[in-house]
């Protein structure tokens, strides 16, 4: 699907799961406490996009 | 307490050997028409990691093979069948039209990001009036890059969604609704976009379950 290499195909994967994961979906009113975990995850989730930014513009690099 | 997978349209059996996070067996509550598919919530909770997310994802996924699902968020606990039962109740018409919306489809995810200028990042902003007119541009940068990509790309999906990032560096996040039957043609659609747009990285993920579609609202 995309000219990814394996490692920033993963990355890009991991990204858009937390992405879904995390911050869609239905959810129960109600259930949205921000605990300790929820903010090591935002982080998990930024540095991941970074990644995946990262790995995204290699490809463009080396395609154009 | 129990843990909550999705919201599904009923009467289909559990698929064979499913199961849930610490192996717990799968069970489904049924109300008119719809159902929700739970477990019990292990004693200490579900912590987040990629190994759990995955667990969740792939629950899903299996569901997904043989009726419409709408994924609950990871994470997604209430206290007991009773509440359970209240939640599709009260929200009975919301999950109707988004598993009507849903139904036979998955969500494919598209990303694209322009490359970093080299020196972008390194100059430092004399003003506070330069920062904020770079910060600007950054935005409406991202916007014209993702506009008219996201237009090229709804117009081959039956409901869309983005997103853009401007910062630290323009990224596009977009989510398209797309028929079974037409997921090749989407496929296709988006190398043609990619191919016509040499300056931007971009890359499709999925099909994923309808994520983004669950608030039971048409369109783009």
């Amino acid at each position: 699907m995309s000219t990814l290499d394996a490692a920033a195909s993963r990355e890009l994967t991991l990204v858009e799961l937390v992405d879904r994961l995390l911050g869609k979906g239905v959810v129960i009113a109600g259930d949205i406490t921000l605990a300790v975990a929820d903010i090591d995850l935002v982080k998990v989730e930024l540095r991941a996009l970074v990644a995946s930014v990262d790995a995204l513009s290699a490809t463009a690099e080396v395609t154009s | 307490m129990i843990y909550v997978y999705a919201i599904v349209e009923g009467r289909h059996e559990l698929p064979d050997g499913l199961t849930g996070f610490g192996g717990a067996p799968l069970h489904r509550l049924a109300q008119g028409d719809l159902e929700a598919v739970y477990s019990s919530d292990p004693p200490s909770g579900v912590a987040p990691s990629e190994d759990s997310l995955w667990l969740h994802e792939r629950v899903l996924e299996e569901l997904m093979a043989t009726r419409a699902v709408l994924p609950m968020r990871f994470g997604s606990t209430i206290g007991d069948e009773g509440e359970l039962r209240e939640l599709l109740t009260e929200r009975h018409e919301q999950f109707a039209r988004a598993l009507a919306i849903v139904r036979g489809r998955v969500e494919i995810g598209v990303r694209a990001t322009a490359p970093p200028d080299d020196g972008d990042a390194e100059r430092t902003p004399a003003s506070g009036r330069e920062y904020l007119a770079a910060k600007l541009e950054r935005r409406r940068a991202a916007a014209r890059m993702g506009e008219d990509l996201h237009a090229e790309l709804a117009s081959l999906s039956r409901a869309s969604r983005f997103r853009l990032i401007a910062d630290p560096r323009p990224v596009f996040a977009g989510s398209y609704l797309v028929d079974r039957a037409q997921v090749d043609t989407f496929r296709r659609g988006f190398e043609a976009a990619r191919a016509a747009r040499p300056g931007l990285a971009l890359a499709c993920t999925g099909p994923w379950p309808p994520f983004s579609f669950t608030d039971g609202v048409e369109g783009s």
